[in-house]
Formats: structure tokens, sequence, C-alpha cells
């Protein structure tokens, strides 16, 4: 298909740079933030962090794929490994929100540390019904939606991002789509 | 891999979740875009991660060594008497050269501060103590009467209605707003009960020179430099007194925040560039805000501190930045530097992506050459400057009145 083609004409291109800033070429650094900044910033945004704290979000993330540029391999898609780092960035920021609120149980899921943070949230930005009907998911829904639906990336690569099996992201989403059709129905 | 089968499964759904939206009528914004300064701040932060991990390197080199880092540290953010540590032990021509541009900047402060004395005082000025800028050699009483003078004597230069007039000295009318509130503070900040009438009025003064769309100003050339000290005057007094000053405050603070420039900046007009004392004003202001409960929704202090970042790439600042960075100007250099480091080590404690900044700034601002400067031009040379050149603006007045300013009784 043609659209498939492009995509990976796409992801070919991002691994071409990304090779090259591992062998020393930084310059081509700034054109793999340029491609990449809108959409990482939405990504963020269209999860719920405000987009001020959705910019610092992506500029760790940003700053983590250069430190770890030695180690790129090409094993998967170059989205694949960005949006890893930038959920990992994601996880590493509520959980440093969390310590500083003092929240005591320091050994929560993942799930249930975004539900504590999410009491101490600032606006968000995007003010659409999306948005609203977005955040009535929890988050483990709402991150199969935002990369599968808005990012619009293979489930294959949806699964390899969050680190479940791929039938589960078909589950989640099928349940998040229902869970949408109610909230947007009602 | 991605199968046909995936691919049709992945196909369903988002058909059904498009229908979705659009059976539901729901309300879609466009993608946010980044700001535009957003793709130099992100290479900028990976800049000072390469740095933090070579000075990594440094430290176990220079320990092997058994030296100090900073004996083999190349200068990059430090404006610095350590710089002359390092070239003693390196020899470099590179930092031989960047010393005696330090030199001649020192020199420069040096004659201004002795130009600015009259003789009476004697060719030393007095050293002072206020807060970090400890010294041995202090008169501490004759210091503060100093203060108290002066402290009188603006109170009895203010005008009926609350303001202090430019134009009793030689300056201009436009900047009468900035006057009332550096007058304001000066006061607030020595003399909070013995002159709070003083202090009332001028903030009443103020109230009055507050426009329909928050600004603090009667001329559109010099508004934002009338707003920055206006507002950042009335949220100090707030802060210290919760004088019922909200609304007020709070629509400065929109109007300020509206004419922050797409670079993250402030200048005299929104379309400028940037200017780093109007911007560090506002940052400054948006700090004490904070305090208040403001909260920075919309990044418009995150956007100024990054542009303070950018606008530091060698640890100094100036009005607007010299071309290769290394040099400030004497006066207003040094002072803008001061600021900025004490606005920005305020600031930066709290985001990790601004930690390595942080940690730069507070060298920078606990310099020895840092406390030097102050020392040199010291509370009383401040105080004579003000008093002699009071009102006129420009740079013969601004560092002064700002070293006056930095002054508080502990």
């Amino acid at each position: 298909m043609d659209e498939d083609k492009i995509k990976s004409a796409t992801d070919d291109e991002d691994v071409k740079l990304m090779l090259a800033v591992k062998d020393g070429d930084d310059q081509v650094f700034e054109q793999l933030v340029l491609r990449h900044q809108k959409p990482l910033l939405n990504f963020f945004c269209r999860l719920g962090v405000n987009i001020s704290d959705a910019e610092d979000l992506a500029q760790l993330t940003f700053v983590r794929l250069y430190r770890y540029r030695a180690t790129y391999e090409r094993t998967a898609k170059f989205t694949t490994y960005l949006y890893l780092l930038a959920r990992q960035v994601r996880i590493d920021e509520v959980r440093r929100q969390i310590k500083i609120s003092k929240v005591k149980d320091a050994a929560k899921g993942v799930a249930e540390i975004f539900e504590a943070a999410s009491n101490d949230k600032a606006p968000n930005s995007l003010q659409d019904d999306l948005q609203v009907a977005l955040q009535s998911l929890d988050e483990p829904h709402r991150e199969v939606v935002v990369l599968g639906m808005l990012r619009e990336l293979p489930y294959q690569e949806v699964a390899e991002i969050l680190k479940i099996p791929v039938g589960t992201v078909k589950s989640r989403m099928h349940h998040a789509l229902k869970q949408l059709k109610k909230f947007l129905e009602s | 891999m991605k199968t046909q089968s995936d691919n049709l499964e992945q196909d369903k759904d988002l058909l059904e979740f498009r229908r979705l939206l659009s059976n539901g009528r729901c309300k879609v914004v466009d993608e946010v875009e980044p700001s535009p300064d957003f793709t130099s701040r992100v290479l900028l932060a990976i800049d000072e991660s390469v740095e933090k991990n070579q000075r990594a390197e440094w430290a176990s080199l220079a320990s092997a060594r058994n030296l100090d880092v900073s004996d083999i540290v190349e200068p990059k953010n430090d404006f610095s008497v350590s710089v002359l540590k390092k070239v003693k032990q390196t020899k470099r021509l590179s930092q031989i050269k960047l010393i005696w541009r330090y030199a001649a900047a020192a020199a420069a402060v040096l004659a201004i501060a002795l130009l600015v004395i009259p003789e009476k005082h004697g060719a030393r000025p007095v050293a002072m103590r206020t807060g970090p800028y400890s010294d041995r050699n202090l008169d501490e009483a004759k210091a503060f009467t100093q203060v108290d003078s002066a402290i009188d004597w603006l109170a009895s230069h203010q005008e009926p209605d609350g303001s202090w007039a430019p134009k009793v000295v030689g300056g201009k009318e436009a900047f009468r707003p900035a006057l009332t509130a550096l007058g304001m503070m000066a006061i607030g900040r020595h003399a909070q009960e013995r002159r709070s009438d003083a202090i009332k009025n001028a903030v009443n003064a103020l109230r009055s020179m507050q426009q329909s769309d928050g600004s603090f100003n009667l001329d559109k050339q010099t508004q934002l430099y009338n707003h920055a000290f206006a507002t950042y005057a009335l949220i100090e007094h707030a802060k210290n007194n919760g004088a019922g000053l909200d609304e007020i405050i709070a629509e400065a603070i929109a109007f300020s925040v509206a004419n922050q420039n797409p670079y993250g900046a402030w200048d005299y007009q929104k379309d400028g560039f940037g200017n780093a004392a109007l911007t560090l004003w506002q940052v400054s202001l948006l700090i004490e805000a904070n305090k208040l409960g403001w909260r920075d929704n919309d990044g418009a202090l995150r956007r100024a501190v990054a542009w303070l970042k950018r606008e530091s790439a060698k640890g100094v600042f100036d009005y607007r930045q010299t071309l290769d960075r290394q040099h400030a100007s004497a006066s207003g250099g040094i002072i803008l530097t001061q600021l900025a480091t004490e606005a920005l080590v305020q600031f930066c404690n709290e985001k990790p992506s601004l930690n390595a900044l942080a940690a730069t700034a507070k060298t920078s601002f606990d310099t020895a050459y840092g406390r030097y400067t102050v020392r040199q031009l010291g509370k009383e040379s401040a105080l004579d400057s003000v008093l002699c050149k009071t009102f006129r603006g420009g740079e013969d007045f601004y560092p002064t009145l700002i070293a006056l300013l930095s002054s508080r009784r502990y």
C-alpha cells in the first residue's frame, strides 16, 4: 500500500539520521527534533499533560534520546524507540511529582501512580471534547487510544512501546472505544 | 511485524473512532504547535548535559592528578576570580586573553565606584554586609544611618499624590510609574513601619496609573519598562502586607504575559528581540507572583527562563547580548548578571531540566568577582549616587539603585 511505503520511507530516514548521530554527526540531531517535536508534544498533551509541562517532557525525551545514542540499534522502528523513551520520561516525572507531594506508598503500579498524580493536574491547553472524552478513560486505555488512534501507530508498535502483548492492545482498544462511545453518546 | 489481519482490525477501529467523533459532534482542536524556541531549547539542554558529563570526567582526571577540578576545567560559565586560578595552572594563551578582559571590566567598575564617591567619604567605600556579601570590615551602624538618611530624603521628595516626579531632577515624566515603584520598594525594604504613610501613598499613586488593559504606563514607548517595575513593586508589597491588591495584580500579570515576545523575552516593545533587564524584571515579578498563588499554566515564566539560559551562554548578561558573550558592559552587565542569577536560582529549584542551570547560576552568583563588585559599589556609594544623580535614568543611576535595592537589613 502506498501509505505503508511512505511510512516505511519516513522510518528509514529517521533511522538514517539516528545512526548518523550515533556516529558522531551531532548536527543532524536537530532534524530529528524538528521532525518529531510536534507529534511528541501532542502525545503528552493528549495523555492529559498541560502544554507547559508537555514541552518539558518532550525536551527531556529528546535529551534522553541523545544521551542513549551510542546504544541505539535498529531493532525496531524509530518511533517505537522514541515513544518508549517518552513514556519512560512521563513515568519518571510522575514518580518524581509523587515523591514531592509525599505520597507514601512508593511501590504502586504504573496505573496507580498516574491516578494519584491526576489529583493535582494543571489545566490542559487542549480544551476540546476529545480531551474530555480521553480523560474519562484510565491511563492504560488512554495510552492505547492516543498511540493507536491519534498517532496511528500500528498495534504491533503500540504493543512494543507499552510492553504488552498485541492481544492486550486490541482488547484495551476495544474496551476504550466502547467507553468512549458511551461517554460521547451520553 | 504487522500482519494483514492486524491492519484490517486497526483500520476497522480507526473507522469506528472517527465515526464516534463525528457522530458525537465532538469538538476537536488542531494539534498544538511547539513554541518557536523549542528546538533551540532542546539543543541547549543537550549542550549542558554534554558539558555536565565532561565535568564529571574532568573531575575524575583532576582527582587522579591530585588537583582541584577548578584547576583544569575550562571556564565556560564563570565570570569570576576562579578563572584566574585556573589560568595560573594551565597558562593557556586563550585563557590569558580572557583574564585581561575580566581585569579591564573590573578596572572599569572600580573606576566608576571611585568616581561617584564624594571626597568627604575618602578614597575607599565602606564595606557592608548584605546577606551573601559578607566582609570583615563592616561599619554597619554607619551604613544603616546613611540608609535612613536616604530614605528620609526620598520620602521628603514624594509628590502629594504619592508618586515621585522625574522632572524634579531633570528626568523624563514618562518614567514616573517606574520611579514611583522603585521609590516605594526602597522605602518598603528599609522603613516599612516608620514610613508606612509614604508606602500607602505610593500604592495609591500606582493604582491610579493602571490603564484599562492592566498596564502601568503613561506612554506607549516606555510602557513595558514602567509596567515591569510597577507590577513588581505591588506584588512585593502584597506579599509583605496582604493589601487587597489581588485584582490589580492579576490584571497586571495578564498584561505582562500577553506582551511577552515569541522568543520568551520582554523588550520595550512587544516585537523587540528581547532586553535582558526588562526580561529579568518580568521574570522576578512572575517568580514573586508564583509565591502569591499565580501559576505558570501558559509557560510564560518557563519560556523566559529558557531565553535567559540562551542569552547567558557564557554566564554573563547585558542589556542586549554582546556578540561574543564573554564581555559585558562594566556596570550594566555585572548587575544584570547578579539579578539574573538571583532570579534563576529561585526559579530553578523544582524543574529537573533546569537543575544544571541553577547550579551554574549559583556558581556565578557566589563568585568572588561578584562579591568584589558589589563591595566596591558599596551601599555608601550607591546612596551617594542616588542622591547626586537621582532620577536621571540610564546606566549611572540604574546599577547603583539596584545595588541599593539589593542591600537589605538582615
